[in-house]
């Protein structure tokens, strides 16, 4: 029985984490306290977390049984302000370990993780089995190329030197050129230049270490304007997503080869925020399962960590399903509406019914329900719903919230209903955290225009259960009721270029601002008046 | 040393560092320095960057410097950028300094290291069939040279024997992650660019073995 509390900082996406006899009290990432999106700040510490874990918990982190912190967080940080004695998880153990013991995966398996560099690897791959992981292959920072560089740099550079246009960040803003691959082409010279920088043969991806050599390579791609238009920069980014994909789909089939039987596999590391290569991995004939841990990001090191080091205390043993992902702060109604009381809102009791017809009414709803989300995506905590029907609900919303993504909305379905609109019928867990692309049935894609990719008619479903999240999935089947739609959109409720929002104040704000037309809050509605 | 490409001029030195200037028809040059270690299938980068000889351009180096002075085996590459291919390398040059003159400078007025330097210094020359100059407080040791170059430049290697200090020019060193120790690209761990090994508690056989790979 132990108090474990663990942290990441000293990069970018910083996070803390208690876990309390073998179960997570509480996850936050710092972003959501800083207001600061984690792409954004390449240094940041968890000083905000990791103090408003103490206030909720009651429990003083000197006090924790254990301290983790994930390298490479400067040593000067924890020894110095947090004035601990900290024992050290490797990056990439971290995100193995998170990602393996909340797979649910019974039998043999496989766990990687893959990113642009922690500490001294870039890729770790784990055999698993039964709760037990061995370590097969350690891809070193300072000779194993970094597929995620490619997507970072490619992702720093589209818009440079483009008057009037606003820089896209690494580690914030790759899913943009994800999104726009779907509208490009196949061009064998950018496929030629991506293979000057990386190449993969043998378990080996080689080139590396890749941040600077693709820093170059793609700076003399914008240099020389191969990313001037939209058309071009949609050609790059399909060529860089069919590259990324032809390689890595090699890599897990020469490790199908070697390791026939470990057909389901757990990822980490910031490749598999990749949606549509997860959706090629996923629909591999050999695989039997995939699962992306919903903490993909660095953002996930801190909940890895305390999972180790509960595993080695063998109050964890084997992998179990998290039921969802519901792990940060919530607030109470009565600070609800003392804090409503500063604004000139209409409210009133929250019905089930009411919300229904608002949502088949084309209204924007803001719903705010318990605990805040862990990880990168709004999952039903802190979401804005629409209803998926009307095809222009895209640049609505995108007006309304002051994005200009081409990347789709997507949906939360209702679980009974996933096999009817969307195939294959596999990885439905992972389904569950957002993780994965699918593709939707032709019967479908005329019914939810909103919700699905206008070109390769793909989406990226969340699917709702009747334990993950009781109070959505009940709105989601009255919803269904009125209108035979067993889904809604779901999109993160936050304005452009901000982290999700954590608290009823920049919820309020949001309302305010006429950014969605009503605020679920708790058990109460709120409307401008 | 000078060479001269299709393209290019490059003037390329390890004394006692590794410094390299290209000027050619590229606006960019890209350049990397990979590190063989024995028994590793693959080689490691250690340093790398783009350099221009552009003054105004938003990035890359005027020229290209890697500050470590004690022997590694490398090999440093220079690469541009062909449209519609990528990367293509246009040089490259592997370190070694057999048949090449060395300059050895003896950073220590205690004849006894002096006597044991030279020692470790001359089985070097045995092994690396290289010729060597001596620059010491000392005439007798001196007088040991094979070799006297007038252009300190004209020497393939300069090294640098001694008890040297972190200077400021050692990357990261204060970099709060490793606050005692210089790393390049997080992989290499060094004391500083003179020592692989801080020489406060080695004899000074082992600093000039450390320093010569010995």
């Amino acid at each position: 029985m132990s108090i474990i509390y663990s942290f990441f900082g000293g990069s970018h996406s910083a996070s803390s984490c208690l876990m309390v006899d073998g179960e997570i009290h509480t996850i936050i990432e710092e972003e959501r306290m800083t207001r600061t999106k984690s792409g954004d700040n390449f240094n940041s510490y968890p000083n905000l977390s990791s103090s408003k874990i103490e206030e909720v918990s009651g429990i003083k982190i000197s006090d924790c049984d254990y301290k983790i912190v994930v390298t490479p967080t400067p040593e000067a940080y924890f020894r110095k302000i947090l004035k601990g004695n900290f024992e050290k998880c490797s990056h990439h153990d971290a995100h193995n370990y998170g990602a393996y013991f909340t797979s649910g995966f019974e039998g043999k398996s496989l766990s990687i993780s893959y990113d642009g560099g922690g500490e001294t690897s870039v890729m770790k791959v784990f055999l698993c089995d039964d709760g037990k992981m061995i370590q097969v292959l350690d891809g070193k920072l300072h000779s194993f190329a970094s597929l995620p560089h490619l997507w970072g740099f490619s992702t720093s550079h589209m818009l440079y030197g483009l008057e009037g246009m606003k820089m896209w960040t690494m580690c914030k803003d790759e899913g943009k050129l994800v999104g726009m691959s779907a509208e490009g082409r196949y061009d064998e010279s950018i496929y030629k230049i991506l293979q000057s920088i990386v190449t993969y043969n043998n378990f080996f991806f080689s080139g590396g270490p890749t941040h600077w050599r693709t820093r170059f390579v793609i700076r003399e791609m914008a240099r020389l304007g191969y990313f001037d238009t939209q058309e071009k920069r949609e050609i790059f980014s399909f060529n860089l997503q069919k590259f990324t994909e032809d390689l890595f789909i090699n890599f897990l089939n020469d490790l199908n080869k070697l390791y026939p039987e470990h057909n389901q596999i757990c990822f980490s590391g910031g490749l598999f925020a990749n949606v549509k290569l997860n959706k090629k991995i996923n629909e591999l004939s050999w695989v039997k399962e995939i699962f992306i841990h919903p903490g993909m990001v660095d953002e996930g090191l801190s909940l890895g960590a305390a999972i180790k080091k509960s595993y080695v205390l063998c109050e964890i043993q084997k992998p179990k399903k998290l039921k969802n992902v519901f792990f940060g702060l919530s607030y109470s109604d009565d600070e609800i509406k003392i804090l409503s009381e500063n604004y000139d809102f209409d409210s009133e009791e929250y019905k089930i019914e009411k919300i229904a017809d608002y949502l088949n009414n084309g209204e924007i709803i803001g719903w705010f329900r318990g605990r805040f989300e862990y990880g990168a995506r709004s999952l039903g905590a802190r979401s804005i719903l629409v209803e998926p029907t009307n095809k222009n609900t895209h640049k609505i919303l995108n007006e309304r919230l002051g994005r200009h993504d081409s990347m789709p909305f997507a949906p939360v379905i209702l679980s009974d209903f996933f096999d009817e609109v969307f195939e294959p019928s596999k990885s439905k867990y992972s389904a569950e955290f957002m993780t994965i692309c699918f593709d939707t049935k032709e019967s479908w894609v005329d019914k939810i225009p909103a919700v699905i990719q206008k070109t390769d008619k793909t989406s990226r479903p969340q699917i709702v259960t009747e334990t993950s999240n009781p109070e959505l999935y009940q709105l989601i089947s009255e919803y269904y009721k009125i209108s035979e739609i067993p889904l809604l959109l779901n999109t993160s409720f936050n304005s452009h270029n901000e982290p999700i929002i954590d608290n009823p104040k920049q919820a309020f704000d949001s309302l305010r601002k006429g950014i969605i037309d009503k605020l679920v809050i708790e058990n109460y509605v709120y409307r401008n008046k | 040393m000078f060479i001269e490409t299709n393209n290019e001029k490059i003037s390329l030195s390890f004394n006692p560092f590794i410094s390299l200037e290209v000027l050619g028809s590229e606006k960019f040059y890209y350049v990397e320095v990979r590190e063989f270690v024995d028994n590793e299938p693959t080689s490691r980068i250690v340093e790398s960057y783009e350099v221009t000889q552009d003054p105004y351009s938003d990035w890359g180096e005027f020229d290209f410097t890697c500050f470590i002075e004690f022997y590694f085996d490398f090999e440093i590459s220079i690469y541009k950028f062909v449209d519609k291919h990528g990367l293509q390398r246009i040089f490259s040059h592997r370190f070694t300094e057999n048949g090449q003159p060395i300059k050895f400078n003896l950073h220590s007025k205690d004849e006894e290291d002096c006597k044991i330097w030279v020692e470790r210094i001359l089985e070097y020359k045995r092994i690396k069939s290289c010729y060597v100059n001596f620059n010491s407080y000392y005439k007798e040791i001196n007088d040991l040279s094979d070799i006297f170059l007038e252009d300190e430049q004209d020497y393939y290697k300069t090294y640098n024997i001694g008890r040297f200090p972190k200077t400021s020019l050692d990357f990261r060193s204060t970099d709060e992650r490793s606050e005692t120790a210089v790393w390049l690209g997080n992989w290499k761990k060094i004391w500083s660019y003179q020592h692989p090994r801080f020489w406060m508690n080695l004899s000074p056989k082992e600093i000039i073995d450390d320093i010569l790979g010995l």
